[in-house]
């Protein structure tokens, strides 16, 4: 069983959270205006989380085969936020990492090292 | 004290402004009726149409509570009066309660004034209760609601069903508004604009129906800003049709200027006497007025534009004059910030008058300057600035026509018999006559030198034509059948109608008709009637109408006869001018074009040198504006409005003053920007 602070559920599939699994966010602006001193001018209207970079030693197979299913259609993340709060967010894959490694452990339970996914949010907040 | 906004825009990212827009779409004569409520309802009679019954406690059972005697009266046995008060629809405690509204036809939508409940669905949407009301559009004949309880232990009380609806869009489904916010500060000529506002809203459900029965002119107001710190509100009224397509409402509204479009009829109007440029300033301020334009200024405290011992000023208004023309043309010559020294010297409690904007609307005449907004605004937080200059104007001439009126006048030979004398005398030397249609004056008058003139007639008479010639009876006076029905006096005491029946040669109300539409609105204001008759002053003989203008100075008590000839004369206008010049090297000169012709505003108060106060002083005002134009672009107040004035804080450190001319303000995407441009100097 995968804990809540390990893993990251994407399109229903629970993954082992990354390493470096770092949120951070980032403001969404309207009405920009860049000055005639350079200076942008705005009016910030909510939130949203920067792309996200996911980056696995090693993944089992079933894990990874999850990911490939992603076929850069909108689907839905689940994780545990900074705020140790579990939150859905809509997400995109917009890149992936497919320099891959097969590895077999003793038991013949197959892993994959190697794999990348960066993530795009959708959702904005004004929370 | 710096107000939210101004806290929130001297940031450079700043919290996105709350947009809050209304409008009342309006039902008219629909009678509604109700059902469906008894199933779901403890307690109801069903009376929701009946605003001013008070709604009868619940538990009331006969006073405060029981009688002593233990008596009761049952609430549901009383008949539901203004007295008793009613029961309206009252559901079980935390029960919902349904209702069906049946309109006599098509309601847009409607108003539901309830306690107790938080929400009211209709057509599978919710419309969240706030302040005991909701409003949400319908447009169906029949409507099927239910409503949900606040919480689990309140009741459900509708007092009151209304047609009509609110259509509230706010930032929770605004997708963008663009405010266009105009006036005209240019030299030559300016016009008096129209302002404009556009909306786009996303509505989950479909209005289509409930849209496409709101009618122009139906107000819609805008408010933006921050809580506790909105800025004005601004009413515009619907252009065109309302659309609503793919769930997007749109919206096109204008200001009210274009309810000035109206033609006031062609006038001449005189003054010769020596209080009478005032009087003729009176009659122009009140057409204005009566057709729309909102004052402050009383006619009692007019300025007098003309320093006692003017004389022979008029005002010509040509055929196709609309009332949006003469405010065109009066702001331009009017809007002085500094008052003219020769007024302030001559009658220091008179000021000029000033056109201010409301709602960048209509404006507001005012004896001084009104609220004029004055912000601070730093060069650097703007873009796309833009600084035009134009060639200095070194002169401007004001084209004005003189009007003179052929013949009319009896000549020296006068008498009762007299036909049209044909000389050069001008007709209007005694006093102040109009009538007119097209380019044509009608002008009637009385005896010789006499202090009466008055006109009248119908427009059923061909110009060129003498429209009446009485012919006198055997005791010099004019017989009764020589009044005209509606004949107009213009008297000392001001302008007074004559109302008379000449089929049966009895005097009796009039009814005033559209053929005199400035003096249908114009008579209620001026005519001075004895306190017990009616609204009318009704002469009862000829002999009390010839006592009465004795009494009043009217006539001379010693007039043995007086003629009476309505005559009609074509107008002879010739072009004037008047220049104003600065000694600018390199400019160049510019014409203007008045609507109001004549000599209304032309006063000679120095004979020698040939100064003229109006329009040479207007002209010199507006020689005075910069010919350096600018345009920005900046983060955007709504309370800005048009000739508010900006101190623009440049980059070098100076300070420039400039007076705003156009607005555009969008709310976009939730952010809000303004693209403004200025004329230089405060105008």
């Amino acid at each position: 069983m995968i804990g809540i602070f390990n893993s990251i559920t994407i399109n229903g599939v629970e993954i082992y959270r990354s390493n470096g699994f770092t949120l951070s966010r980032e403001w969404i602006y309207a009405g920009e205006i860049v000055t005639c001193t350079g200076k942008v001018c705005a009016d910030v209207i909510g939130w949203r989380y920067s792309n996200l970079q996911l980056q696995w030693d090693n993944l089992p197979q079933d894990q990874l085969q999850a990911l490939l299913a992603l076929d850069g259609t909108e689907v839905n993340a689940v994780f545990t936020n900074e705020q140790n709060q579990t939150v859905t967010e809509a997400v995109i894959p917009i890149v992936s990492t497919a320099t891959v490694t097969r590895l077999t452990d003793p038991q013949g339970d197959v892993a994959w090292s190697g794999v990348g996914l960066e993530l795009r949010f959708i959702n904005a907040h004004n929370d | 004290m710096p107000t939210t906004i101004d806290i929130e825009n001297a940031k450079q990212i700043r919290q996105p402004m709350d947009v809050l827009i209304t409008m009342q779409v309006p039902d008219d004569d629909i009678t509604l009726s109700f059902s469906g409520y008894t199933s779901t309802s403890k307690v109801s009679d069903g009376r929701l149409t009946q605003p001013t019954w008070p709604m009868r406690r619940l538990a009331d059972l006969q006073g405060d509570g029981f009688a002593l005697s233990g008596s009761y009266a049952l609430y549901e046995s009383l008949t539901p009066s203004a007295t008793n008060g009613k029961l309206g629809v009252r559901g079980h405690v935390g029960q919902t309660v349904n209702l069906t509204v049946t309109g006599s036809q098509q309601m847009a939508g409607l108003t539901l004034l309830v306690t107790g409940a938080s929400a009211v669905t209709y057509n599978g949407y919710s419309h969240e209760v706030t302040s005991g009301r909701v409003s949400f559009l319908v447009g169906a004949t029949t409507a099927s609601l239910t409503l949900t309880p606040a919480s689990e232990d309140t009741r459900i009380e509708i007092s009151e069903v209304q047609t009509g609806a609110d259509i509230t869009i706010n930032n929770d489904n605004l997708i963008s508004c663009v405010l266009s916010l105009r006036s005209d500060l240019s030299v030559e000529n300016p016009t008096l604009p129209e302002s404009e506002m556009n909306i786009e809203a996303y509505f989950d459900e479909d209005v289509s129906d409930a849209v496409a029965s709101i009618p122009e002119d139906t107000p819609i107001y805008y408010r933006a800003g921050y809580d506790s710190n909105l800025s004005p509100v601004r009413s515009f009224y619907v252009a065109g049709q309302v659309t609503w397509a793919d769930n997007v409402l749109s919206i096109h509204a204008v200001d009210a200027v274009h309810f000035l479009d109206i033609e006031v009829p062609p006038m001449y109007i005189a003054a010769t006497n020596e209080n009478d440029p005032y009087i003729l300033m009176r009659n122009v301020h009140r057409i204005l007025t009566n057709m729309g334009l909102v004052s402050s200024a009383t006619p009692w405290n007019l300025p007098w534009l003309f320093p006692s011992g003017a004389n022979k000023e008029a005002v010509l208004i040509p055929k196709g004059t609309t009332v949006r023309d003469i405010v065109a043309e009066m702001t331009n010559v009017f809007r002085f910030r500094d008052i003219p020294q020769i007024y302030l010297e001559s009658y220091p409690s008179r000021n000029s008058l000033i056109f201010t904007y409301v709602d960048a609307g209509i404006p507001k005449l005012n004896m001084v300057e009104g609220y004029v907004g004055r912000y601070d605004v730093s060069e650097e937080d703007c873009a796309d600035i833009k600084k035009e200059i134009e060639r200095p104007i070194k002169e401007i001439t004001y084209k004005r026509n003189v009007v003179t009126v052929y013949n009319g006048r009896p000549g020296e030979n006068r008498s009762r018999n007299d036909g049209v004398q044909v000389g050069s005398a001008q007709i209007l030397k005694n006093d102040a006559v109009f009538i007119s249609l097209d380019d044509y004056v009608f002008a009637c008058f009385i005896g010789e030198e006499s202090s009466i003139v008055y006109p009248g007639g119908s427009y059923k008479y061909e110009p060129m034509v003498p429209m009446y010639d009485t012919r006198a009876g055997a005791d010099g006076r004019v017989a009764w059948p020589d009044f005209l029905s509606g004949s107009i006096f213009n008297t000392p005491h001001g302008w007074a109608l004559l109302s008379a029946d000449t089929k049966n040669g009895e005097l009796v109300d009039s009814t005033i008709t559209e053929d005199l539409p400035i003096f249908s609105q114009v008579v209620p204001w001026n005519v001075r009637y004895p306190a017990a008759e009616s609204s009318l002053y009704r002469w009862t003989s000829l002999t009390h109408l010839w006592n009465y203008l004795v009494s009043r100075g009217i006539i001379a008590s010693d007039a043995s006869y007086y003629d009476t000839k309505l005559i009609g004369y074509k107008l002879n206008i010739e072009e004037a001018e008047v220049t104003a010049s600065t000694d600018v090297n390199g400019g160049r000169s510019v014409d203007l074009s008045g609507v109001l012709q004549g000599r209304s505003f032309f006063y000679k108060d120095n004979e020698a040198t040939g100064e003229e106060a109006f329009p040479t002083y207007g002209l010199q005002e507006m020689l005075k504006r910069s010919n350096v134009t600018g345009s920005f672009t900046w983060k955007g107040d709504p309370r800005m409005q048009p000739r508010d004035i900006i101190h623009f804080h440049r980059l070098d450190g100076t300070v420039e003053d400039v007076t705003i001319e156009t607005i555009t303000l969008k709310h976009e995407g939730g952010g809000t920007t303004a693209e403004i441009t200025y004329r230089k100097g405060v105008i």
